[in-house]
């Protein structure tokens, strides 16, 4: 089920009711549970098994780890919840990759493999609810939280529909310690809630589907190459798009859970404002670049174990994170650029962080601007995807570059619309890059959020549209 | 948006935080603002309702994916012994429903799709093993050849698998989309969606701009069946027609060759392209005749220019008759028919509503008499007598 669609709305309200008319906790809790269950049915039934394998294994799992100081068992449970985690995001997002490679590499060693068909849908939000959980086990396996003594608490925790599929991944020690005291929405936080969720509708319905979408598709589906202003506004839309797609989920599953008295954490601080790649990823998805930090970049060294490691582990880090997002060479393109670019950062910082000019106002500026040239290049393999997308990065960029010349594809309208998005969203996010959202509305006369609100209201109504789906629903 | 405390901001190596997750809210009372903000939304929706009414615009059914889904579930609903129109927008307008079902004492599914090359629907329709009814298959030349990378191909593509893909959340979603746009005329998202009036915009496009032309607004209005009906602006109006027609041309212009290919290589590229759709379009004729159903092949009429522009681009010696004799399936081609010659297409390529009605009681006795010459079904088959198909 979408956050744009209409099934949506009906399912939301319903469930809005039906939790302000229970009065014990539990029956609440079973309620989103349920709930949970049928937002992710609604997708795929068959699919609601995954969710009870993950909850069931990883509940045990914990259990077992906490229960034995032996080093060896505690291992061998950790090893059950990766095996069985890793194992079906392997199988489901992987397999035919894996499959392909291994023909690719069979066949440049002159044997001919076919693989065979592989007809297999891939569950929508599995590589949010597999790590998710995942971080639970290694939360108690590290010491760092107990296991929860309610199955009730934790399968919610695994299921919660507002960000089940396409997060922020919530850690255990965030959500758990909410489930043990009745929640129930004040009306302030009903509508705060409900603001931001149309602030996320608004982001992904109006500018990423409606104002950008149709340029970047049209950029990055020509058969061919097109002229140079064109791929880069091609770039620039999809730049965009990404951040006001997933942003937009983001902030909708905030605002739907906040409407229960749940709280979730930011996945996003105006990434586009960003000075350095550093900064990007403290800014962008949040949630998976911290998961990635705990889980994988410090257990592999970090940086405080000597520059070599520190190589191995940002750049491990950054391809496995790239790899996460698809079963492609160009995913896998884009982490590395990204690792090369964080080292390459480190080592100009180093070499000039402590000059006095580095900070002045034309630098930074100078510098914010070239963080941005830099992401919309590496947008370009992540928006080049599966199939073809080598072929289709390469085309683009030799086009951005100058390398070939080609016609013009864009309409003035698509010129007029990815300009002004882009303007606007460059210098909210300047503007926002010290502030908080509650903060800002908080400082404007009633009325003038009144009028925003029921505007961006109307621009839903307007944009119609057939609910398309969160791009990172496919990750 | 930031949260006051969040996962994020706690040390990687450090406990959990003690300190429960909590948002900040605004200090400013919300309730104004909600009032304010639906007030607003119900004004400007109703507003903008009247206006478009005004315009001319009535409640209609939006050519979405999920109408399409639906009715390509009904193909197969029963015992799947439906008949099932395939093709692009002329049959969608020039066939009327009412005139079919009342000839062929069954309901017929509309499945045509505009400006798509139906053989991707056709070609799942021949795969699925619960399909054993009747194809009447339109051609209209600049689409039926349309190769597979091409947005004819992929418009059809993309409608069959969003049915095989088709989630209850997006069948209860049709359900409530289609209660309210049979209520609502601004839910039309063909021309008044924020994309499309944005794309209204009169801004000139740059001189070497290679831009597809788009149709104007208010060209016709679907009902819930997906038959299309031309508006009394399209049938009446000759600045409009003109508009129409230019449009129509300049779609019908085949694109440029690509600078890499020889003359001779690109043709023989594209008549690769053609040999093995046909060659899949044949495997798929034979499927469902070999389960009892049957295929027509129908070509709809175009008249004027356009038609002579259809004439050059695709004689009918390679393309028409191409198809039945590699396909086996029977055909019906209105210049061979003195019954259906003599329709005005008003912008040279579809029917207007009435001409529509008339055309369709014409078609479907040589409709009938064309599939009662298909080869008899097997013995063992769940189809219909050829006879009994219409």
């Amino acid at each position: 089920m979408l956050f744009n669609s209409l099934t949506f709305v009906v399912y939301f309200a319903l469930l809005l009711a039906l939790y302000a008319v229970l009065s014990s906790w539990t029956a609440r809790k079973r309620l989103l549970l349920i709930a949970s269950y049928l937002f992710y049915g609604a997708w795929n039934p068959p699919f609601v098994l995954l969710l009870w394998l993950s909850t069931v294994v990883d509940w045990f799992a914990a259990q077992k780890i906490h229960a034995t100081a032996h080093e060896g068992k505690r291992r061998l449970w950790l090893a059950a919840s990766c095996a069985t985690n890793l194992g079906m995001l392997g199988f489901f997002k992987y397999g035919q990759f894996a499959m392909e490679t291994f023909q690719d590499l069979a066949a440049s060693a002159g044997v001919a493999w076919e693989p065979p068909p592989w007809d297999i849908v891939l569950p929508v939000g599995i590589s949010f609810y597999t790590f998710q959980t995942l971080s639970y086990t290694l939360d108690v396996y590290f010491r760092r939280a107990t296991p929860c003594k309610s199955g009730l608490d934790f399968a919610l925790y695994v299921t919660f529909f507002p960000q089940l599929v396409a997060g922020p991944i919530v850690r255990a020690t965030d959500f758990l310690p909410q489930c043990e005291t009745p929640r129930r929405a004040s009306l302030q936080q009903l509508l705060w809630g409900l603001f931001l969720l149309t602030v996320g509708v608004f982001q992904k319905v109006v500018l990423a589907d409606v104002l950008l979408a149709p340029t970047a598709n049209q950029v990055f589906g020509a058969p061919g190459p097109v002229a140079t202003a064109d791929a880069w506004l091609g770039a620039m839309a999809f730049s965009g798009q990404i951040f006001c797609d997933f942003a937009g989920y983001s902030t909708a599953a905030i605002g739907v859970a906040l409407c229960f008295g749940f709280h979730l954490p930011d996945n996003f601080r105006a990434p586009l404002a960003a000075v350095g790649l550093r900064h990007f990823w403290r800014c962008w998805h949040i949630s998976l670049s911290t998961w990635l930090r705990d889980y994988l970049y410090i257990p592999l060294g970090g940086s405080k174990s000597g520059r070599r490691r520190f190589i191995i582990a940002t750049m491990a880090t950054m391809l496995l994170g790239g790899l996460w997002h698809g079963p492609a060479w160009s995913f896998v393109m884009w982490g590395f650029l990204h690792g090369l670019l964080l080292l390459g950062e480190r080592q100009l910082s180093r070499a000039f962080g402590h000059q006095t000019w580095v900070k002045s106002t034309g630098a930074r500026l100078g510098f914010w601007l070239l963080t941005y040239v830099l992401l919309l290049i590496t947008w370009v393999f992540f928006r080049a995807g599966s199939a073809d997308g080598f072929e289709t990065a390469m085309r683009t960029l030799l086009a951005m570059f100058g390398v070939i010349d080609a016609p013009a594809v864009l309409a003035t309208v698509r010129i007029v619309e990815v300009l002004a998005v882009t303007a606007c969203l460059m210098l909210a996010h300047r503007y926002m890059r010290n502030r908080r959202l509650d903060a800002v509305v908080s400082n404007l006369p009633q009325p003038v959020i009144g009028v925003v609100w029921g505007a961006m209201l109307f621009s839903l109504i307007l944009a119609q549209g057939e609910g398309n789906a969160f791009i990172y629903f496919q990750f | 948006m930031h949260s006051s405390t969040s996962s994020s901001n706690t040390s990687p190596a450090s406990p959990p935080a003690e300190a429960e997750l909590e948002r900040d809210l605004p200090s400013a009372n919300l309730v104004l603002p909600a009032i304010i903000a639906v007030g607003l939304m119900i004004l400007a929706t109703t507003a903008w309702e009247s206006h478009v009414r005004d315009l001319g615009y009535a409640p209609s059914y939006n050519d979405s994916s999920g109408l399409w889904a639906h009715w390509r579930s009904q193909a197969v609903a029963g015992d799947g012994r439906s008949l099932v129109i395939i093709g692009a927008s002329r049959a969608a307008y020039d066939i009327d429903l009412d005139v079919v079902e009342k000839v062929a004492g069954q309901r017929p599914i509309q499945l045509a799709t505009v400006g798509s090359n139906a053989a991707p629907i056709f070609w799942d329709l021949a795969e699925d093993p619960s399909f054993n009814g009747t194809v009447i298959y339109e051609v209209t030349p600049g689409l039926f050849f349309a190769p597979e990378p091409s947005p004819p191909f992929q418009a059809a593509l993309q409608a069959a698998k969003y049915y095989h893909n088709w989630s209850p959340s997006q069948r209860v979603g049709q359900y409530l989309a289609s209660t309210l746009e049979s209520q609502l005329a601004l839910l039309n998202t063909e021309d008044l969606s924020l994309a499309k009036l944005l794309e209204g915009m009169d801004l000139a496009d740059r001189t070497n701009a290679h831009i597809p032309p788009s149709p104007p607004p208010q060209f016709g209005a679907m009902d819930a069946r997906r038959r299309l009906w031309m508006t009394h602006k399209t049938e009446t109006d000759h600045d409009f027609q003109a508009l129409m027609k230019a449009c129509w041309y300049r779609l019908e212009t085949p694109p440029p060759r690509p600078p890499i290919f020889s003359a001779a290589q690109w043709e023989q590229i594209q008549q690769d392209a053609r040999n093995a759709l046909l060659a899949r379009t044949a495997q798929a004729v034979q499927a469902i005749q070999q389960r009892g159903g049957h295929v027509v092949f129908l070509r709809l009429p175009s008249t004027g220019k356009y038609r002579e522009i259809e004439k050059s681009l695709y004689p009918r010696d390679e393309g028409w008759e191409r198809i039945l004799a590699e396909t086996g399936a029977p055909g019906l081609h209105f210049e061979d028919y003195p019954e259906l010659q003599g329709f005005d297409c008003p912008e040279e390529s579809h029917l207007k509503a009435a001409d529509a009605t008339v055309f369709t009681q014409r078609l479907m006795p040589l409709l009938a008499k064309q599939l009662a010459a298909t080869p008899a079904a097997p013995a063992d088959s769940k189809g219909p007598r050829p006879s009994a198909a219409l």
